[in-house]
């Protein structure tokens, strides 16, 4: 499978996340998973990863020479520093990337004592319903997700080899529960008006 | 459901038919009750993810919106109302019926939490029952509801009443979902399933002198209320929908003696969560100690050890280290088909199209 099958498939939810508009950009695992729930989950690695990718940047612009330049006073010294034009730098750092091989959607069923029953519908092969049932052992989940392990808890399980940005490429295997929208007061003020309004439509 | 093709001919218009099938995504039943009119009780979906329903309908080349005339959900687990909104936007005259409890204002309050916005690509028994009101809404058509012994439909000679739910179910219903209706600041999740399940709709049907007996996934109480109760129509049924998949905890005696003739037809569609299945071996022994004439439309071991696909190496052997076990729950659904002349004293033409099988 290339890597341009992180093409969101036909039957997936939009990216409401708003973080992945550019799909030449969809090649790690943290954006995969920044589709829909698991944005506010990812966001922070991801934001950890772009400081670090930003310090090395910091560090290739003092060592370029001779390239493009474009000029800005520096407000506290009062002097005419020349900078290298970013955009015209080619990125010398490599990114981590993630070569996706199959990835499910799953819901909990049962939770034992140390494993949980899943249902999984197999995004990959663009399934509309589930066709497997998985037993997995909790110590596959994070210690984070294990708080987020209810009856009807929603995931995604991908595997995929995952390429640092040094180069070392490894096989991964990764659960994370969505973080769904939490209730909010108007969300149940507008259920139980509309509930309301059914239940008086459908009285006797 | 590609081995029923031989199905394709429908019933004469003076010839009764009750059609289970199932497990595939769930089970459904679909009754002609005479002249051309169907009545389908509860929904599942094919391989094709179209409502079984509907296929088997237009498979015998007959029009589901000018034969149907009553859709009933008996209750709202995904395996028994997957495809329900399809088939309620395709059957736009038939009337639709529910239990009472779905009627409430707190289960309706809980179902726009839960599924007004999909948060799953997966479907629910919740986000299903919306699409239903939803349409209903539209139509500004209202559901009969079900409650214990309530005549729900009549058509010819065709009565069809609702054996349960009782008040006291409903109420008892009514405070367990109180505590998994999403409160301020909690995230989404699907609903799990109630046990035991009391609210499920127990239908007898009467056209003319034959009855058939649908247990639902009725359990617990609920059936020595039916039992106890003395509003329910008195006579015995030759077919039994055997409850829950025939589980134990939906068995009671006294329903094979009292309401149902020595040596019924009994059937039943298998069931798989976890590490449990239905029904147990011990569950078919007893149901072949009351009768020797019992189907299920699959055998009971519906998993298969298999994957739903072959995948790629890498990936194969991912899953193997990463899950205890995995494996394919959704077989083909098979189908078990019983056909009788009105008026006639001979026995049910019996047919089963595989994996359905005689338990033994």
């Amino acid at each position: 499978m290339s890597e341009a099958a992180f093409a969101p498939a036909g039957n997936r939810l939009q990216d409401s996340s708003g973080i992945n508009e550019n799909p030449s950009a969809s090649n790690t695992l943290e954006q995969l998973l920044l589709r829909e729930g698991y944005a506010d989950r990812i966001a922070a690695a991801l934001q950890q990863r772009r400081d670090s990718a930003t310090r090395d940047a910091d560090i290739a612009e003092t060592t370029i020479e001779g390239l493009p330049t474009s000029s800005r006073i520096g407000s506290d010294v009062g002097t005419i520093i020349d900078l290298p034009d970013l955009a015209q730098v080619p990125r010398t750092v490599s990114q981590a990337s993630f070569h996706l091989l199959q990835e499910w959607e799953g819901h909990v069923t049962e939770i034992g004592e140390d494993d949980f029953t899943v249902r999984l519908l197999d995004l990959t092969a663009g399934s509309s319903h589930e066709e497997e049932e998985a037993v997995i052992p909790l110590s596959e989940i994070s210690e984070d997700d294990l708080k987020r392990l209810h009856l009807g808890s929603i995931f995604r399980w991908v595997i995929g080899y995952e390429r640092s940005a040094s180069g070392t490429k490894q096989r991964v295997s990764r659960i994370v529960f969505r973080e769904l929208p939490v209730v909010t007061k108007q969300d149940i003020a507008e259920a139980e008006e509309r509930a309301r309004k059914t239940a008086q439509l459908w009285a006797d | 459901m590609g081995g029923l093709t031989i199905r394709g001919i429908p019933p004469k218009h003076n010839v009764m038919e009750v059609t289970l099938v199932g497990p595939g995504y769930g089970e459904c039943i679909l009754l002609h009750i005479g002249n051309g009119s169907w009545v389908i009780v509860d929904s599942c979906i094919d391989e094709d993810s179209r409502p079984a329903a509907l296929a088997y309908l237009h498979d015998m080349g007959l029009d589901p919106p000018e034969v149907v005339h009553l859709i009933v959900t008996t209750h709202w687990h995904d395996d028994h109302i997957r495809g329900m909104g399809e088939l309620v936007e395709t059957c736009d005259d038939a009337t639709f019926c529910c239990a009472s409890a779905l009627r409430k204002q707190e289960f309706l309050a809980m179902m726009d939490s839960i599924a007004s916005r999909p948060m799953s690509q997966v479907g629910s028994g919740m986000q299903e029952l919306y699409k239903v009101r939803s349409l209903l809404e539209e139509r500004s058509a209202k559901p009969v509801f079900a409650i214990a012994n309530r005549r729900i439909f009549s058509r010819d000679s065709c009565e069809i009443w609702s054996l349960s739910p009782f008040d006291k179910e409903v109420d008892s219903f009514l405070q367990a979902i109180d505590h998994l209706r999403p409160q301020e600041r909690e995230t989404k999740r699907r609903i799990p399933t109630l046990t035991p399940n009391e609210i499920a709709v127990v239908l007898l049907i009467k056209v003319g002198d034959t009855a058939i007996l649908l247990g639902s996934d009725l359990e617990g109480r609920g059936w020595l209320d039916i039992l106890a109760a003395h509003e329910r129509p008195n006579c015995k049924a030759s077919v039994f929908k055997v409850p829950h998949h025939g589980s134990q905890n939906a068995h009671e005696d006294r329903v094979w003696s009292e309401m149902l003739y020595s040596e019924p037809i009994a059937a039943l569609t298998p069931w798989r969560k976890g590490g449990r299945s239905l029904p147990t071996k011990s569950d078919v022994k007893r149901i072949l100690s009351f009768t020797r004439k019992a189907y299920a439309t699959a055998p009971f071991d519906i998993s298969s050890s298999k994957p739903a696909r072959r995948r790629n190496r890498t990936v194969e052997k991912t899953i193997r280290e990463a899950s205890k076990r995995i494996s394919h729950v959704a077989p083909s659904p098979g189908m078990i088909r019983l056909r009788r002349s009105f008026g006639s004293q001979l026995d049910w033409d019996i047919e089963t199209f595989e994996p359905a099988c005689r338990l033994s």
